[in-house]
């Protein structure tokens, strides 16, 4: 029996068989996981999706051994955690009793469901108090705030991406993590991994990003204008549950294609209005808290060394930027106007809190508003413009999927 | 193969579609609030 020592320990020796690159990037992107994890422990980037990122990112890739490929004989460089590329019925079937994580990619992520399990626990968490009080306003600068949605598809056309791609990378302007990967799964199946590993990153770094445009582009006495919560109308929670299953019927019956994220978002608002305290309790504590741990995990168990030196990935971290960027620009041009019209009543930075990503850029408004005067209590009125932004986004992302999805 | 233009004129398209979804979406939070005021001026 001839056992080399490198036998015993199958991840030091797929390093060392790998192409250079490939075990340089296998490197780089273990380090980047600890990255990550530091980050968040920072807080830095948001830890409830970034720390289970990067403890998968880490640990997927330095866990690589010798397993048997799909034909009889051959062996492949893989871990034991998933294993994204099979295709046929009998490959699933294999696939899930191999890899630990492969039930739930299957189940949750091939399919979408963990985006609408991610929706249903932001319809419980969302409140749509000045949204219902102050519509026009509130979804007017939901519309502004989503020109990075609409710029960034034909800039990535111009960059060599078909229209499905293009669309899928577009929606990352939307600033919806769950609608990215909706879109992505269903428009550019070959790119989800990494547009949405692209977008969770930057919905990571809004935190700190935004609030650097804000003083670039908002003079000080506009952020320090003051929004009276106690003015905001009361709004019946009857009227609220009216208004998520009319509109919600409505959308699903203009857009069939994402009625799944247009239901699980309404029916989690249904939950909270309809006052039922148990299934409040089990969406929020159980299904958004367990589908973002599941969702954060898998992708960066799913970033291994054949995403990263894709070509095109690169242009989609630029792309991401583009897109997020462009959003922030049309939010606060359109709370710009907004001041502008009212007559300096309205604080402009509501305007960014228009780019959904709920509740992060809220509260990047507020922030920045109680910085520079500290009676300034703005988030009550960002909350209406930000759930305006995921209904936009859903409304964009649904009319990506429909009219895209006919194009050649 | 893939055009620019076309492309842009699709997203103004989409952007426009989306512009008038959300003020369908204003006119039903309108008309809940006026059924809801009138309910509660009957009563």
């Amino acid at each position: 029996m001839n056992y080399r020592l490198l036998d015993y320990f199958p991840g030091i020796d797929t390093f060392l068989s790998m192409d250079p690159t490939h075990a340089l990037i296998r490197l780089f992107l273990i380090l980047l996981g600890f990255l990550f994890i530091y980050l968040a422990y920072k807080d830095i980037l948001d830890p409830l999706i970034i720390l289970p990122m990067g403890i998968g990112l880490c640990m997927v890739n330095a866990g690589i051994m010798w397993m048997p490929g799909l034909v009889e004989g051959t062996t492949k460089m893989s871990s034991m955690f998933l294993d994204p590329m099979v295709q046929t019925a009998e490959e699933h079937i294999n696939a899930i009793q191999i890899y630990f994580l492969q039930p739930v990619y299957a189940l949750t992520f091939s399919n979408g469901l963990i985006a609408c399990l991610v929706f249903l626990g932001i319809g419980v968490i969302t409140d749509l108090d000045f949204l219902i009080a102050s519509p026009a306003l509130s979804l007017l600068l939901a519309v502004a705030a989503e020109l990075g949605s609409i710029l960034t598809f034909p800039i990535a056309v111009g960059m060599g991406f078909n229209y499905r791609e293009a669309a899928a990378v577009a929606v990352i302007g939307g600033a919806d993590g769950p609608m990215v990967l909706f879109t992505s799964l269903y428009l550019a199946k070959n790119l989800f991994v990494p547009i949405t590993i692209v977008a969770y990153l930057y919905l990571s770094l809004v935190y700190a990003g935004y609030p650097l445009m804000i003083k670039f582009l908002v003079p000080k006495h506009m952020r320090a204008v003051e929004m009276d919560p106690l003015k905001i109308a009361k709004v019946p929670r009857g009227e609220k549950l009216a208004f998520c299953v009319l509109a919600g019927t409505v959308l699903c019956l203009l857009f069939p294609v994402a009625a799944p994220l247009f239901v699980c978002f309404f029916l989690g608002v249904a939950l909270k209005e309809g006052n039922v305290p148990r299934l409040i309790k089990v969406s929020d504590e159980v299904i958004l808290n367990g589908a973002t741990l599941f969702l954060g995990f898998t992708l960066g168990c799913l970033l291994s060394v054949d995403v990263v030196v894709d070509p095109k990935m690169f242009k989609l971290i630029l792309l991401g930027f583009i897109a997020l960027f462009l959003s922030g620009l049309g939010g606060l041009i359109g709370g710009l106007i907004a001041y502008k019209i009212s007559g300096g009543k309205i604080n402009p930075l509501i305007g960014i809190a228009a780019v959904s990503c709920v509740p992060t850029t809220a509260k990047v408004a507020h922030k920045c508003a109680h910085e520079v005067n500290k009676k300034c209590f703005i988030l009550p009125y960002a909350m209406g413009p930000n759930v305006a932004g995921v209904i936009t986004t859903a409304i964009i992302a649904a009319c990506y999927c429909s009219i895209i999805s006919k194009l050649p | 193969m893939y055009s620019m233009g076309f492309a842009l004129k699709i997203g103004l398209l989409i952007y426009l579609l989306t512009f008038l979804i959300s003020l369908m979406v204003v006119g039903i939070i309108v008309l809940i609030r006026k059924a809801s005021r009138l309910g509660t001026q009957k009563n």
